[in-house]
């Protein structure tokens, strides 16, 4: 065993030319912040403001911003992979085997982990606390750890391309494949290890909303008449604390196995492969639904505004979302209904399966009645919004296909699945976060987004959407399988160039969203929101200044209604009586929560390359910073008074 | 309901002689599968142009629920399209609407058409599920052929009853006679599948799976792993030649004058020989190499010699198999 475990000079990308400039890339990318950092003198603000803070807020943008980062290394890795399919018929294509096989496994993992987990974790940062008329999370402390555990997490995964390899398991790492006998090198590990430690941060996220939303409500504000988009954040996080220890628990197994030779699920010696594909879908599934009941939420609240009235069938809303979150945990086994199950046992979970389309098409419907003689604004969100329901019943209609076994013997493993999920997770959830982005921008930065960039992008995105992912669809009648480096049959070539044609406009769509991002931050003057409601918003949100105080509230507000800002500015003659001045304890800031993820990261790090001595130590670091957070008094908090409701100085004295 | 059950049972049957006749399902699916598969032609559509009984059933299952779902899809997307326009703001209009939330019958009928459709193709899953089970026997009068399919990096071996020979990515079969494919992995785990033919089912070590199919028609068709296991996994494909009774027994024949043997040996060098392979064929192979296969992977009795006639599962197992409770 040597100092530096298996670490050596050979673990540099030279193996692939495509691979080493991909890294150069990014190692040029960061050495750029950074000297753009130093330069403009942004270090300082960048720890006081950012790094150190535990404003729910300013985490939420964090998350954003993270997910917009890992959004585009994710898409760079899909246009390298619909090119290398667009040309390798009967031939190698550009890309190695070895390199595609990491690309597909990157571009997974990095979607689902690292790019809609942080996004859809940002909009609820940002978003909830003020819906339910609070000061912040129930735990601001944990929320900033959480934060900077998905970054390391994410952070492994952009290092994997530099140092090393990442795996080339495919996102779900299935054993045996996934074990030392086929996959030794630290690749595998890299995705264990990055998922291990997001996967913690996620499961605390999952106790943080949960607590926040039971606890932490404005008065009156009973569990019928929390915004929809809340109610949708909540049994996101119930999935999240169930579901994400089974994935903890699976990937750890697999660590146990590749790291200290146990036999979990490794061929042979009593492992059994099988208990890894039950443990990883009974996280798995529910996933799908913690990625898209919040775009729900989101779709709700935009519907709701932009048509001018109340949600239509707002408790068969809130009772689908429920259900769907009850049965989401019902179905694991349509993963793998070709694995040899009985009849019997295939059947049932299949039913169990379509049973979900019953409340999700009510959804739709319901999200169609709220239009209903409304008075319609067709703003971004709203584009967004339209979008989604006419091509998300595709993907709906698909995914009950595949959840009839025999259909599903047909079209198992076969890009028809891959079309599938990217229809269920790009109009499903992604637009739907897309949609949330723009339209709660204004309320996180203080100005609106650009209209005409945003619906150029809209459009550019959904075309391409139906350009790449519906020859997928057909691919898939045609018997091609997912995650194919080359292929000999000459009728899939036309589909898969157009299906890479298709890329070119979500590319450009992304391109649309950047430029949109800048012309928004020039014209910030004229985009300005004075007046916390630039949408004549129908929920709390609405009714604080944009941005808010870091307390969010002068005053806590008191709930009368559903839609309460709605409820006020239609009830005439609403007087909100001046109560007692609030005092108001905000946590303080801390450089801690960065150390820890830091720390996370050195673990990992160290645990992927066997260097066991600073694992060792990386270790007892977290463990000596989360006792040292335990013995912080109260009395750190920060004390401000609103001495006057109106003027709402703030006096800010430390204690 | 009974009513609906009686229609159900029956709808395979109708459905099929309609896609005959005209393109109506054809045209259904164009619809998911884009505009540019012009036409009616399926041809090079494998899984829509199947060339067995249980191909076919799992094809017409697709048609029937896409059929039934269009019943939510189509009004989707007219109210999608309609209601934006139709009730986009115009001068004067905000705030003048009825405020309404709900409207129980609006919101009855919202949960039960959905419902009701769910429930018929819930129905017809579990009828399906059952008849197409890979497990169960293909329908027919003719005996079974077992053939015993054993999956390598990256190629498939091919066993043919009583020792009559051996085959590497080609698998041969008569038209007419129902197939019991047995499948083994002596490598990660690998999914067997032939578009148009059979539907998959995982192959894994230390376990035996099973695929019941029964060909209708001769041709050639592309046998392949559809899972992803590292390497030349694209290249693990394997030929499937549906030939007359007739030229089966001469195929056999011609294997069993075949002068090479698969030797312990021979079958040791193709495992660790990690690429694809062309065809080869064996005149014999060790008498009990499927077997010695799986207990590579299984020290406790794997595999068909101990389970119980009509049962899947080894002993001990839950008899019900949740997940490869069948293995
Ligand atoms: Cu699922």
């Amino acid at each position: 065993m040597t100092f530096l475990g298996r670490l050596g000079i050979d673990s540099l990308p030279f193996y692939s030319p495509v691979a080493f400039a991909g890294a150069a890339t990014e190692v040029l990318a960061a050495l750029m912040i950074l000297a753009l950092v130093t330069w403009k003198g942004w270090w300082k603000p960048l720890f006081r403001d950012w790094i150190a803070t535990v404003d729910h807020k300013k985490i939420g943008i964090m998350y954003l911003f993270l997910a917009g980062v890992m959004l585009l290394r994710g898409f760079a890795d899909a246009m390298l992979m619909r090119l290398q399919q667009a040309m390798a018929l009967n031939s190698d294509g550009y890309l190695p085997p070895e390199h595609f096989n990491q690309i597909f496994s990157a571009h997974g993992t990095i979607m689902i982990f690292f790019m809609a987990m942080p996004f859809l974790t940002g909009l609820i940062n940002i978003v909830v606390p003020l819906q339910i008329g609070a000061r912040d999370v129930a735990f601001p402390f944990l929320n900033a750890v959480s934060f900077w555990l998905t970054g390391a997490g994410a952070a492994l995964v952009l290092l994997s391309l530099v140092i090393g390899k990442f795996s080339t398991a495919g996102w779900t790492a299935y054993p045996p494949f996934s074990e030392n006998s086929f996959t030794p090198g630290p690749g595998v590990d890299y995705w264990i290890w990055a998922v291990l430690v997001a996967g913690a941060g996620s499961t605390m996220t999952g106790i943080n909303v949960l607590v926040t939303i039971l606890m932490r409500r404005a008065p009156g504000m009973s569990l019928m008449r929390m915004p929809l988009f809340t109610w949708t954040a909540l049994v996101t996080s119930i999935l999240m604390v169930f579901a994400f220890p089974a994935l903890t628990t699976s990937s750890a197994m697999l660590a146990l196995d590749r790291t200290l030779g146990f036999h979990f699920f490794t061929n042979g010696d009593g492992g059994n492969m099988m208990n890894y594909a039950n443990l990883f879908w009974i996280w798995g599934h529910p996933e799908v639904y913690i990625l898209i009941l919040p775009a729900f939420g989101i779709y709700s609240e935009v519907v709701a505004t932009f048509s001018d009235k109340r949600l239509f069938g707002y408790t068969s809303l809130v009772f689908a979302t429920a259900v769907i979150g009850v049965l989401s945990f019902t179905v694991w086994l349509h993963h793998f209904f070709t694995m040899g199950a009985s009849a019997n046992v295939n059947a049932v979970f299949g039913i169990a399966t379509m049973i979900i389309a019953v409340p999700t098409g009510v959804k739709v419907f319901d999200w169609l009645f709220t239009m209903y003689r409304g008075s319609i604004r067709l703003t971004t969100p709203m584009y967004w919004t339209i979008g989604f329901m006419v091509t998300f019943v595709i993907g709906g209609a698909t995914g009950v296909l595949l959840a009839i076994p025999p259909v599903d013997f047909l079209m198992h493993n076969s890009v028809f699945l891959v079309a599938h999920f990217h229809n269920m997770l790009i109009p499903g959830a992604l637009f739907g976060f897309f949609a949330g982005f723009s339209y709660w921008f204004p309320k996180a930065f203080g100005y609106r987004l650009d209209e005409t960039w945003g619906k150029r992008a809209f459009w550019a995105w959904i075309t391409g959407f139906y350009i790449a992912f519906m020859p997928l669809y057909a691919l898939g009648f045609m018997g091609m399988p997912r995650r194919m480096e080359h292929y000999d049959v000459a009728g899939w070539q036309p589909l898969l160039i157009t299906a890479a044609i298709g890329a070119v406009f979500i590319l450009a769509g992304i391109a649309c969203q950047i430029v949109q991002l800048y012309v928004s931050w020039k014209n910030r003057e004229s985009l300005c929101d004075t007046t916390g409601d630039p949408w004549d918003g129908r929920t709390l949100e609405w009714m604080t200044s944009s941005p808010p105080k870091p307390w969010n509230f002068d005053r806590i507000p008191t709930v009368h209604s559903l839609d309460e800002f709605a409820w006020r500015k239609e009830t005439a003659g609403f007087v909100d009586e001046p109560g007692a001045p609030d005092v108001i304890a905000l946590p303080k800031d801390s450089l801690l929560p960065m150390a820890i993820g830091a720390s996370a990261f050195i673990f990992g790090f160290a645990m992927i390359w066997h260097i066991w001595w600073l694992a060792i130590m990386a270790l007892l670091t977290i463990l000596a910073m989360l006792t040292a957070t335990g013995f912080t008094r109260d009395s750190g908090l920060r004390i401000i008074r609103i001495e006057n409701r109106d003027a709402a100085r703030a006096e800010v004295a430390s204690s | 309901m009974k009513l609906i059950i009686r229609m159900m049972a029956g709808v395979s049957g109708p459905w099929t002689a309609i896609s005959a006749r005209h393109c109506v399902p054809q045209a259904l699916s164009l619809l998911l599968v884009s505009l540019m598969l012009a036409g009616c032609s399926t041809s090079n559509l494998a899984i829509l142009s199947p060339a067995s009984g249980f191909a076919t059933g799992q094809r017409d299952l697709i048609y029937f629920a896409i059929g039934l779902m269009l019943i939510v899809l189509i009004p989707v997307w007219l109210l999608a399209f309609w209601f934006p326009f139709r009730y986009r703001e115009r001068e004067g209009t905000r705030g003048h609407h009825p405020e309404w939330t709900t409207l129980p019958w609006v919101e009855a009928v919202v949960w039960t058409v959905p419902a009701i459709i769910v429930a018929i193709i819930g129905y017809t899953v579990w009828l399906e599920t059952h008849r197409l089970d890979p497990y169960a026997p293909a329908p027919s009068q003719g005996t079974a052929v077992q053939i015993d399919a054993i999956s390598l990096d990256w190629k498939w071996v091919f066993l043919y009853p009583d020792g009559r020979g051996a085959t590497v990515n080609e698998l041969v079969l008569p038209v007419g006679r129902p197939i019991e494919l047995h499948l083994t992995s002596d490598t990660a785990m690998t999914s067997l599948f032939i578009p148009g033919l059979a539907g998959q089912i995982y192959a894994m070590a230390g376990m035996e799976t099973e695929l019941n199919f029964q060909p209708e028609r001769a041709g050639m068709h592309i046998g392949r792993n559809t899972q992803y296991t590292g390497g030349s996994f694209p290249d693990q494909q394997f030929t499937v030649k549906v030939v007359s009774p007739e030229d089966y027994r001469t195929f056999l024949d011609r294997l069993s004058r075949n002068g090479s043997s698969l030797s312990e040996a021979d079958y040791y060098e193709l495992k660790m020989n990690r690429h694809t392979s062309p065809v080869r064929e064996y005149s014999t192979y060790p008498n009990e190499l499927f077997q010695s296969v799986i207990d590579t992977y299984c020290s406790s009795n794997c595999g068909r010699r101990q389970t119980e006639p009509g049962s899947h599962a080894p002993q001990g197992a839950n008899p019900e198999g949740t997940a490869g409770g069948k293995a």
